[in-house]
């Protein structure tokens, strides 16, 4: 019987080019749409990998704080970060590590416009990226500020073609630094990772030197396990609570906070919004946007349904039930719209490319993943049920003679 | 084979009832063959219609082989015409975008039955109305005598005890309706099969065994 279905199915989506073509077009758009837009959400608001060692990670990486004289909302500075979060007993480790420079490189009269991010030696422990050529710099290298770079290959393309790299110095605004390291751009799936030049912390004068509350650094803080987050933020508030009474006096504080969490935390504490609301905001826009494709195809639909009642008047009066017919008409709407989730995964995967290609995201590599790729295809299969359900019901309650009179109810 | 008891049906819109039938009265015997005529909308249609189960009468009885159909699931309503009623209509109703032997194999999709079973049968239908060599072209590459011997080929391919048509030489010209009516004459004569045709041709109603005539929805004779 399934096999016949599907061949019902098949021969009317052939049969009905027209339809067919408007339905694939809409569904195709809305996951195409939908899947590079889950693909990016999860891009800025993933810590990293499951397994990996940052998705043990929390970041600290916002402060609020009012003084008698205003407020401010900033990046912390490296010396808060060192004072109050390194020395944490909580963590398994703890890196601070810049926002991403921007800084320019001449090469062959070519002014190339790229990231630069200073980091200490643990972010290379915690971020577990692949070395394609040479190595990270370790605690020596910090502690003498030596001027080394570890840069992507795609860096290491636009600067130096086809030549290699590693060993070569970098002349950037920021400094000369000799390129000890190379790793792969494709590596790098999370926002706040992204840069394509990484240099020492300490080779930046303005960062160590930087005494105020406020910069433009982060830390990773990395716990054995997930479980231990909510009590290494205890233990991250008791420093806090220092922080204000060492420096309550000298910036006049009235307020202090410090963000730490995960990234979706973070976007919820940046929006002033609980992460449960900001989550459900999220998944509900997300709903919304899937509903209205779905609303349109149902429309869509219903009115190829109408078109077929003479088809349908002859199927039933030949035996065909309202269970079967309908049975049919889910399926070709399954059908449909499988073809249109794999088509609209591929365009989703090929836009994506040209999303990193082009560089016009800079973020670091946006890739479609097997979760991003599952999850389509649940809401393709939600898609085609829900809105052949809704048609094949009214198609139902005709009667096989009103059906062939082409009556429609 | 079909018995009608009291059968009435009227139409309600929301503001107009109208009285299509209004107690009927029949009893076809297997192996009959019946003709209903009357004048348009004195409701020989919908008494067809209502004897094929593919409309509900208002009230009133309505038994096929003994089963009893008032009351009846819709799903056993539709296993009961597709193992037991063939249809053929004036205007063919054959799907245009299957060819013909697609269309003639129609009904058995709804079996359980091989594809290859399925393809045997409908050959042989359609050699039985001499269309064999059209197995492959689709209606619209037809004449209108060769549509509706397809249409006599997918009410046979079953093999129906009852075959109901709704004036189906009604849209022929004289030498194509006497063509359909010989393949329906030597179905009810040769294979027994119980046949009830609607039509407005006393010439073809003098060939069946039994005329009921009616008018305003109202059984006369």
């Amino acid at each position: 019987m399934l096999k016949n279905y599907l061949k019902i199915a098949l021969k009317g989506l052939m049969r009905h080019k027209y339809y067919t073509a408007i339905s694939l077009f809409g569904i195709i758009v809305t996951l195409a749409v939908l899947t590079v837009s889950v693909a990016m959400m999860n891009h800025m608001s993933s810590m990293g990998e499951s397994g990996s060692r940052l998705d043990r990670c929390m970041i600290v990486n916002r402060i609020e704080a009012s003084f008698n004289r205003g407020n401010i909302i900033s990046y912390p500075s490296y010396y808060i970060l060192n004072q109050y979060v390194r020395n944490l007993k909580g963590p398994e480790a703890v890196s601070i590590f810049s926002e991403a420079h921007e800084t320019v490189i001449y090469s062959e009269n070519n002014r190339i416009p790229l990231k630069l991010k200073y980091t200490d030696n643990i972010f290379w422990d915690i971020v577990e990226l692949p070395f394609l050529e040479g190595m990270s710099y370790k605690k020596e290298a910090i502690d003498r500020a030596d001027m080394v770079a570890v840069i992507t290959d795609r860096a290491k393309q636009q600067v130096f073609a086809t030549k290699p790299g590693l060993g070569e110095y970098l002349e950037t605004s920021k400094g000369t630094y000799r390129i000890i390291g190379i790793i792969p751009f494709r590596e790098i799936k999370t926002m706040f990772l992204n840069a394509d030049i990484y240099v020492p912390l300490t080779t930046s004068q303005g960062i160590m030197n930087n005494k105020k509350l406020w910069g433009a650094e982060q830390a990773l803080v990395q716990a054995a396990d997930k479980s231990q987050f909510a009590s290494i933020k205890n233990e991250f508030q008791t420093h806090l609570d220092q922080l204000y009474k060492d420096h309550k006096d000298e910036y006049g504080l009235e307020t202090f906070n410090c963000f730490m969490g995960n990234m979706n935390e973070s976007i919820a504490n940046e929006i002033h919004t609980p992460e449960i609301v900001y989550l459900i905001g999220v998944i509900g826009m997300m709903v919304l946007f899937m509903l209205l494709p779905a609303v349109n195809l149902t429309t869509i639909n219903i009115s190829r349904i109408m078109e077929r009642f003479p088809e349908i008047g002859i199927r039933k009066a030949f035996g065909a039930s309202s269970s079967t017919l309908m049975g049919q008409f889910i399926i070709e709407n399954v059908i449909l719209t499988l073809i249109g989730g794999l088509i609209a995964y591929l365009l989703s995967w090929n836009i994506l490319i040209l999303i990193n290609d082009s560089g016009v995201v800079p973020w670091g590599y946006i890739e479609l993943d097997t979760k991003v790729f599952f999850y389509s295809m649940i809401v393709t299969i939600f898609f085609g049920i829900f809105s052949g359900v809704l048609p094949s019901y009214r198609m139902s309650r005709l009667h096989p003679a009103e059906a062939l009179k082409g009556v429609k109810r | 084979m079909i018995n009608l008891n009291q059968v009435e049906k009227i139409y309600r819109t929301s503001s107009v009832e109208t009285l299509a039938l209004h107690n009927i009265n029949i009893e076809v015997p297997e192996g009959s063959f019946l003709s209903i005529m009357g004048p348009s909308g004195s409701g020989k249609s919908t008494l067809l219609n209502i004897m094929g189960l593919i409309d509900a009468p208002t009230g009133g009885e309505v038994s096929i082989g003994g089963n009893n159909v008032v009351g009846m699931k819709e799903k056993e309503m539709a296993h009961l015409r597709n193992k037991t009623i063939g249809f053929v209509f004036q205007s063919f109703h054959l799907i245009p975008d299957l060819n013909v032997v697609d269309n003639v194999e129609l009904p058995l999709i709804y079996r359980k039955m091989t594809a290859g079973e399925r393809r045997r049968r409908a050959l042989d239908a359609l050699a039985k109305v001499g269309l064999s060599a059209r197995t492959k072209h689709f209606p619209t590459q037809l004449s209108g005598g060769q549509c509706q011997r397809v249409a006599v080929a997918r009410a046979i391919v079953g093999n129906p005890k009852i075959i109901l048509a709704d004036e189906p030489t009604g849209n022929l010209d004289s030498a194509m309706s006497n063509e359909i009516m010989e393949i329906l004459l030597t179905l009810n004569k040769e294979e027994k099969v119980t046949i009830a045709i609607v039509t407005h041709n006393e010439e073809i109603a003098d060939r069946t065994h039994r005329i009921i005539r009616l008018f305003d929805g109202s059984q006369v004779a």
